[in-house]
């Protein structure tokens, strides 16, 4: 890890979406919901998703926690807006597989509309942080297996 | 005083670099470095001196023996305790607190009956008590703190008048720093009929203690914040309370005879020491209080309350830092936020310069429910800090704050 990985992964994309995060507060009608959180340090999310054929229609959140895991939720919600349920758990699927370096599947976050969420995977050079960046994805996760 | 280069080369673990940068080790609350005379005297107990206590005709098993028990005697000196066999060992204050929790649970506690905690404690000193709210049908009572960090004594003073038969309290704070009127606070809990149990976990690397000034029932404190090897930790109680107390864990050691029929267990401490015991975790404590003790408190609070004074002004330099727990009274632990810049955050960016602190609940949840965050920032002293740790984390800090607000 150097002074490189560091500022890779507070960009100043990382930053905005940290002071200014998309989709915070909760807007209902909420079909699933989860809440997750990492005790060690303190970050909590919770989710609110409305699901109708298949599709999200809407993904709202509210929570605290570090700029890694405000800006994960943050880009993670704007992402999957229209997003089928399908594409949602490949989307987690391999974002996390590639923060943990589990796996992982090099090519799947290179498309553009991915850019914002590629930055936060440098997260994998700071082990203790991947749990941060990984929180919003697991607790979406949990959704999606609610009702 | 204390020769703090003589001391920092006795932590071989500070001449560490990490991110091109010298260790600066501001975790000691977490746990404490060890010293060579720690680490040299485990290595020398293993190579030459082991065996299992307590159990062999042999030689080596009675040296073995001794030198355990000799640990007890060091640690009853330590604490100024009145005898000896009012020492248990155990692993570490979580142990302690939980051993306690559970005979007292069997033997002292009737439904409706009061504890009384404060919002400060740690984890450790709250859940085991939870514990017996619904098997014995206790209840909890909770002192509330003052914005600085301080105990609310009037109102400890008005709880005190229920049906209270234990007060159990940190003497320092592992988030603020607090450092408890422990003897103040006994007396009035004797008075209302109530045992009092302090947690010494944080205090007993940074104050000398002494327990029957305290007077307290009972203290707990851990090897790995002294100083000293994780594994052991110590559990003092009046010895007329522990013959009282009935066994936590059972087993091999602590019994007189076992059969079938019925089994008769031994006098305290052995009888709260089941099984193999952290023996050379133990010599190591031992070691490790042999070390404080050739410094002196002396010297190492007129060192240990100088950094914290300097830490204390370096920090309030650095732009929307809020030092949280600032108690007339308070001891080598600096919890602090930034506005908008979460502790996670400010501890990667230390890390980065080589500074360890640590960010989160700091088990404790309800204290930082208390103030209405869900995490913190902690810097802590130990004995081998010195100015330039200090400066290593506020260059650290400033550089933090102008990333996050350029």
């Amino acid at each position: 890890m150097n002074d490189q990985d560091l500022r890779e992964l507070y960009q100043e994309v990382i930053i905005n979406h940290n002071k200014h995060p998309c989709n915070k507060g909760i807007s209902g009608p909420c079909s699933h919901t989860a809440e997750g959180d990492n005790p060690i340090c303190g970050d909590r999310v919770s989710l609110c998703l409305n699901i109708n054929n298949d599709k999200i229609d809407n993904i709202s959140f509210d929570g605290e926690g570090c700029a890694i895991s405000i800006a994960s939720v943050s880009i993670m919600t704007k992402l999957l807006k229209g997003k089928s349920i399908a594409s949602a758990k490949k989307l987690s699927n391999d974002f996390q597989s590639v923060c943990t370096l589990n796996n992982p599947n090099e090519t799947a976050l290179t498309a553009p509309e991915f850019e914002e969420l590629n930055l936060l995977t440098s997260v994998k050079h700071f082990p203790a942080r991947v749990k941060c960046a990984t929180l919003a994805w697991h607790t979406l996760d949990d959704a999606l297996r609610s009702q | 005083m204390v020769n703090i280069n003589n001391i920092r080369d006795d932590f071989p673990v500070l001449k560490r670099v990490f991110h091109g940068h010298p260790l600066s080790y501001l975790d000691t609350a977490n746990s404490a470095q060890k010293p060579l005379q720690v680490i040299e005297k485990v290595k020398d107990f293993y190579t030459d001196s082991y065996a299992n206590t307590h159990r062999g005709v042999y030689c080596l098993s009675n040296e073995a023996t001794e030198s355990y028990e000799n640990v007890r005697l060091k640690i009853q000196a330590f604490i100024n305790a009145p005898t000896s066999n009012s020492i248990i060992f155990t692993k570490g204050t979580t142990e302690s607190v939980n051993l306690l929790a559970s005979s007292l649970g069997h033997s002292l506690f009737s439904p409706g009956d009061e504890i009384i905690l404060s919002e400060m404690e740690h984890h450790s000193n709250i859940v085991p008590w939870q514990m017996l709210e619904s098997r014995v049908g206790i209840k909890i009572k909770v002192i509330p703190i003052f914005d600085d960090g301080s105990l609310d004594i009037e109102a400890y003073q008005r709880l005190l008048r229920g049906k209270v038969k234990l007060v159990a309290i940190a003497h320092m704070s592992n988030v603020l720093g607090t450092v408890n009127p422990i003897k103040e606070m006994v007396a009035m809990a004797h008075d209302a009929g109530a045992l009092f149990f302090v947690d010494g976990c944080q205090a007993v690397a940074h104050m000398p203690v002494d327990v029957q000034d305290l007077n307290c029932d009972f203290y707990a404190f851990s090897s790995h914040k002294l100083y000293g090897p994780t594994g052991a930790g110590v559990l003092y109680g009046k010895y007329n309370l522990l013959e009282n107390l009935p066994p936590y864990q059972t087993g091999g050691s602590m019994i007189q005879r076992v059969s079938f029929e019925k089994t008769t267990i031994k006098a305290p401490p052995q009888r709260f020491e089941a099984g193999t015991q952290p023996i050379v975790q133990v010599i190591g404590l031992g070691a490790a209080i042999d070390y404080i003790t050739s410094i002196g408190f002396s010297a190492i609070q007129f060192h240990e309350s100088e950094l914290l004074k300097y830490a204390q002004a370096q920090l309030l330099e650095v732009p929307d830092l809020q030092i949280i727990g600032t108690a007339a009274q308070k001891s080598c632990v600096m919890s602090f936020g930034i506005t908008d810049i979460h502790p996670h955050d400010v501890a990667t960016f230390a890390d980065h310069h080589g500074v360890a602190i640590r960010a989160g609940h700091h088990c404790a949840q309800p204290l930082m429910a208390r103030y209405g965050v869900s995490a913190m920032s902690r810097a802590s002293l130990g004995l081998y800090n010195n100015h330039a740790d200090i400066d290593q984390l506020v260059v650290a800090l400033h550089s933090i704050c102008k990333f996050f607000n350029p």
